[in-house]
Formats: C-alpha cells, sequence, structure tokens
C-alpha cells in the first residue's frame, strides 16, 4: 500500500490492515517515518523524533504478529507523545530550558500501557513551557504550526500533539488536558481529542501543572479511535493518588447507538457572550444537527459558568506556583518571562484564598450538576474563535478587543475544572479554511456515552475526512 | 495591611515585601514585571469572593466517583 495513503489511516483503518497481515507494523513505522521527515520542517511537531527505536519496535511487532502474538487494535500503530510525558531513558524536557536535560528513570503509567498495547512510539512532540499556554507558542523550541494555514499556530499546549497528528505523521499522539490543552489544539487543527473523566487516567509519569486538574488524553482523527486508546491506557493506578476505581469498560460499546434517546442540553449564558460570528453560526449548525438524527435538543440556564474562569485561575497558578516553587525562585531566569510571570503569581495567593476558590469550585460542581440532570450530555464550541495568526494576542469579536489567551479558554476550562469528560469534534471550516469544533460534555464516568453521541455526529458529516492543504 | 479578600489595592511597598517573604530578591527589577501579574491575582480573588459558597466545604479530595460526587 503507497505510504501517503497509510499515513491517511485511522488508528481503526491501520489496525485492521495489521490485524490482518496486510500491512506490517515497519510499513507503517516507515510510513510515519517519511511523512514526518517530509512534512516537519513545515510544522515544526517534533522535539525529539525517536526513529530507530521506532523501527526496531515494529520489527518486534511484526514478530509478535506473525507468531500469532496480537495485542489489540494498537498493536504496530506509530503513535507520538507529549513531551512532558516520561519516557525512560529519552529526554523529557516538559517545553522548558530548566528540565531541558530531564532524562526520566522510567516510564510514566500510560505510557506503560501504551506500550503494553503494542503502539509504537515515534518520538516526542512539541508543547508550551510546561503546558502554561493555550495558544501553543514556545519560545525556547519554537512554535508549532497549524496545518491548514502554516502561519496560524496549531493551540496549545498540545500543540505538536496535535499537529503531528493532522499533518499525517501519525495516527494518534497523546496530550494533555488542564484548561483545554487537548480539546483546544484539536479544534484549531481539524481533528478529535477526548479529555477523559478527572481520575480516569493515570497522571503518574507526568510533570504536572495543576494536580487537580490535569487530564491525559488522546488527539486522534475520530472518535472511534478516541475510544480505541482509551480501551487501552484507562484503569486504577495506584500510583495516582487521584485514579479512580470504577473497573473495566469497552469505550466503544455506544458508538454504534445513534441519537435516538440521547438529550443534549445547551447552556444559554457565557460561552455564547463572545464568540466569532463563524464559529457561532458552525456550531448551532452542529448542534441542529445533532436534533435532525434524532436527539432532543434542550437550551438550559447555567449561568454559574460565569465563575468558571476565576477559580480556574486561582487553582492553576496556586498549584503550578507550589509545584515551581524552588525552581523558578532558583532559575526564574530559564523561563519564559511570559510563564515564568504566570507562575510567580501564584506565589502570592494565600492558602485561605486558595481555599475559597475550592469552595467555589464545589459549588460551581454542584450548580452544573444540577443543570445537567436532565440531559445526557452539553454541547457548546470548543473555542470561541478560530486558530490564530501566530504572534497574534489580541481578537476582536463584534467590534471588541479582547485578550486572545482568556478568550480560547471561556468553553473549555469550565469543564475541566470539574473533571468532566468532553470531546471536541470537528464540525466546520470558517470561510478562510480554519477548522471549528464542537465540544461534547458529560457528566462524570460517561466518557462512553459523550463518545457514543460524538460519533454518531461525526459518522453523519465528513469534518473529519477532510485534509489541510500540505502536500 | 490589605487581605486578598477585601481592602485596599495592594501597594508596591507591601508587594514588595510580600515579595521577600516569599523568597525573591526585593532589589530585583523583575519584581516590577511581576507586580501587575499579583496585582490581578488579587482582583481575581476579590471577585471570588461574591460567589456564595456558604455551607460548601471545599473541594480538596479532588478524586471523582462514578456518582459524580467530589
Amino acid at each position: 500500500m503507497a505510504e501517503h495513503v497509510l499515513t491517511d489511516l485511522s488508528i481503526a483503518e491501520l489496525g485492521a490492515l495489521i490485524k490482518a497481515k496486510e500491512v506490517s507494523p515497519v510499513e507503517a513505522v516507515e510510513a510515519s517515518i517519511q511523512r514526518t521527515d517530509a512534512m516537519d520542517s513545515k510544522i515544526g511537531a517534533f522535539i525529539t523524533p525517536t526513529p530507530e527505536p521506532a523501527r526496531a519496535a515494529a520489527k518486534v511487532a511484526e514478530q509478535e504478529i506473525m507468531a500469532g502474538r496480537y495485542r489489540g487494535p494498537l498493536h504496530g500503530v506509530p503513535f507520538a507523545l507529549k513531551d512532558l510525558y516520561w519516557t525512560k531513558g529519552i529526554r523529557t524536557a516538559s517545553g522548558s530550558r530548566v528540565d531541558a536535560d530531564f532524562v526520566p528513570a522510567e516510564d510514566g503509567t500510560v505510557v506503560s500501557r501504551l506500550y503494553e498495547a503494542g503502539a509504537i512510539p515515534m518520538g516526542k512532540v512539541h508543547l508550551s513551557e510546561f503546558a502554561f499556554d493555550g495558544l501553543g507558542v514556545n519560545k525556547h523550541y519554537g512554535t508549532p504550526r497549524n496545518p491548514w494555514n502554516t502561519n496560524h499556530v496549531a493551540g496549545g499546549s498540545s500543540s505538536g500533539s496535535a499537529s503531528s497528528v493532522a499533518a499525517g505523521m501519525v495516527p494518534f499522539a497523546m496530550g494533555t488536558d488542564t484548561g483545554g490543552s487537548v480539546r483546544l489544539p484539536a479544534s484549531f487543527c481539524g481533528i478529535t481529542g477526548h479529555k477523559p473523566s478527572f481520575g480516569l487516567v493515570s497522571r503518574h509519569g507526568i510533570t504536572p501543572l495543576s494536580w487537580s486538574m490535569d487530564h491525559p488524553g488522546p488527539l486522534v482523527r475520530t472518535v472511534e479511535d478516541a475510544a480505541l486508546v482509551m480501551n487501552a491506557i484507562t484503569g486504577h493506578d495506584p500510583q495516582d493518588a487521584s485514579s479512580a476505581d470504577i473497573g473495566a469498560r469497552d469505550f466503544t460499546r455506544y458508538l454504534g447507538k445513534g441519537a435516538q434517546g440521547l438529550r443534549v442540553g445547551v447552556p444559554q449564558e457565557f460561552i455564547w457572550d463572545i464568540i466569532d460570528p463563524e464559529v457561532k453560526a458552525a456550531v448551532e449548525a452542529a448542534i441542529q444537527h445533532l436534533g435532525s438524527l434524532g436527539a432532543t435538543v434542550t437550551p438550559i440556564a447555567l449561568p454559574e459558568l460565569s465563575h468558571a474562569g476565576p477559580i480556574f485561575g486561582l487553582t492553576i497558578a496556586s498549584e503550578a506556583a507550589t509545584y515551581h516553587r524552588e525552581k523558578i525562585l532558583a532559575h526564574g531566569d530559564l523561563y519564559d518571562p511570559s510563564i515564568r510571570i504566570r507562575i510567580e503569581g501564584g506565589l502570592f495567593i494565600s492558602a485561605a484564598a486558595y481555599l475559597h476558590a475550592q469552595r467555589a469550585r464545589e459549588a460551581y460542581r454542584r450548580a452544573v450538576a444540577t443543570a445537567m440532570a436532565d440531559v445526557d450530555v452539553l454541547a457548546v464550541p470548543t473555542v470561541v474563535v478560530p486558530s490564530p495568526a501566530v504572534g497574534q494576542d489580541r481578537v476582536t469579536i463584534d467590534g471588541v478587543e479582547h485578550p486572545l489567551r482568556l478568550t480560547i479558554l471561556r468553553a473549555s476550562q469550565a469543564f475541566s475544572l470539574i473533571g468532566l469528560p468532553a470531546m471536541s469534534v470537528p464540525c466546520g471550516f470558517t470561510n478562510g479554511g480554519l477548522p471549528i469544533g464542537m465540544q461534547l460534555v458529560g457528566k462524570p464516568f460517561t466518557d462512553d456515552i459523550v463518545m457514543g453521541a460524538a460519533n454518531t455526529y461525526q459518522q453523519s458529516t465528513d469534518w473529519h475526512l477532510r485534509k489541510p492543504p500540505l502536500d | 495591611m490589605a487581605t486578598q479578600s477585601e481592602g485596599p489595592e495592594l501597594s508596591k511597598e507591601l508587594f514588595i515585601a510580600m515579595a521577600e517573604q516569599v523568597g525573591f530578591d526585593p532589589a530585583d527589577s523583575h519584581l516590577d514585571d511581576l507586580y501587575p501579574e499579583v496585582l490581578a491575582r488579587f482582583t481575581m480573588i476579590r471577585n471570588l469572593q461574591q460567589v456564595d459558597v456558604s455551607g460548601v466545604d471545599p473541594a480538596v479530595h479532588y478524586g471523582l466517583t462514578p456518582t459524580g460526587e467530589a
């Protein structure tokens, strides 16, 4: 099979060919290497590509499969890791200069589970410094570009994860999402991203940004692929104090359920107050489309959404400052000045202020739970604007200028703050050819229901099948 | 003395004193850049005081259960 075709395949498609022995993992890895060699000078997704270990792993996978030891749908499938996932013997810089020489002595839990599933790591990809920037800007190592328009950002903080998948270098990549860092770059790059329920995927062996809000999650081409990755990486982990033990679950189980009986709530406040008109039209059309497929779409009141920003801001600043305190006081000059200040600001937040924020967070969680009592999922935009140009830091909407970094998080931080499962799926394009994403949000640990709803939408549209104009 | 919940805006002098307690060199010119960020945080804290949290314990044990309770 021609290599450019191999790199267009989803995990499910490629995995099926590998299982049938029609494609070897060696061929899949070679196609990924060649695509990366051809594209990454334009995109800048990889910080540490590992082609030779990938070739060796592919050979082992091929031998296992030929010997009848097939591990499952990820066996022999290439993937990339955001460079804050700890990888034994491979530098994990977390987008920083201060950790530029950090080589972990062990793999993190997610990495180990992907290896056990037979997936083949193609290397580490870029991120914002310590994952603390939604635009994906990295002043130390470079800012990955958006495959749909390389004058625009891929979004962050999982910038390399999203751009590598969108550009066809790998079928999937792992990211992390604290305020939107899986969903936001997925939306900007026209791919699918899933932020799992908090506690569902272990944080062990991932450089933290905010302990109570960090969520590891996959960036993929299809909802089905997200479910396949979730099947491999979930499960209780005693090494993560917040790991939930909900037993085994097949995240593909509702993919074919359809929209009949699905109850979709659409919060009317806050998120829609500041929104690009093209994004608004595309997401409204997508929600209407879900209705046309049989879902019941209901407007719901959730004015408390406006509380999420300050609660999120104080929580992330306090937790990041606590983690970085010693390093940043000793080596502050090694940080990007804008990231440094965001972290240092948290050192001035008192314990009383942090705890007040956690009380407000619990009150907010209860309000959202009440608002969602009679619906299965919420439907909102993933990001209220399309991908901005590289270097842009303000955005004008309806004649009013807004700070870009705060604006892009309006629709995503509201749900990571309280650990809800949330998925972004492509739902349209701007007239300028930039992707738009719809976000579906579920109740705690209903990731499978969210995926069922998202898959129903995705299978009746073709937004996810479009390819960026790179070739 | 300004508190984080109410009262006058954090003065530069008080900010410098707090910075020294936190571990910064009070003579470091970097503090001039940091001061506006800390003011913004204090404003955020004051705004959040408007949220009614009476009868609500803080969500400090942040693991969820399958029923969604924190």
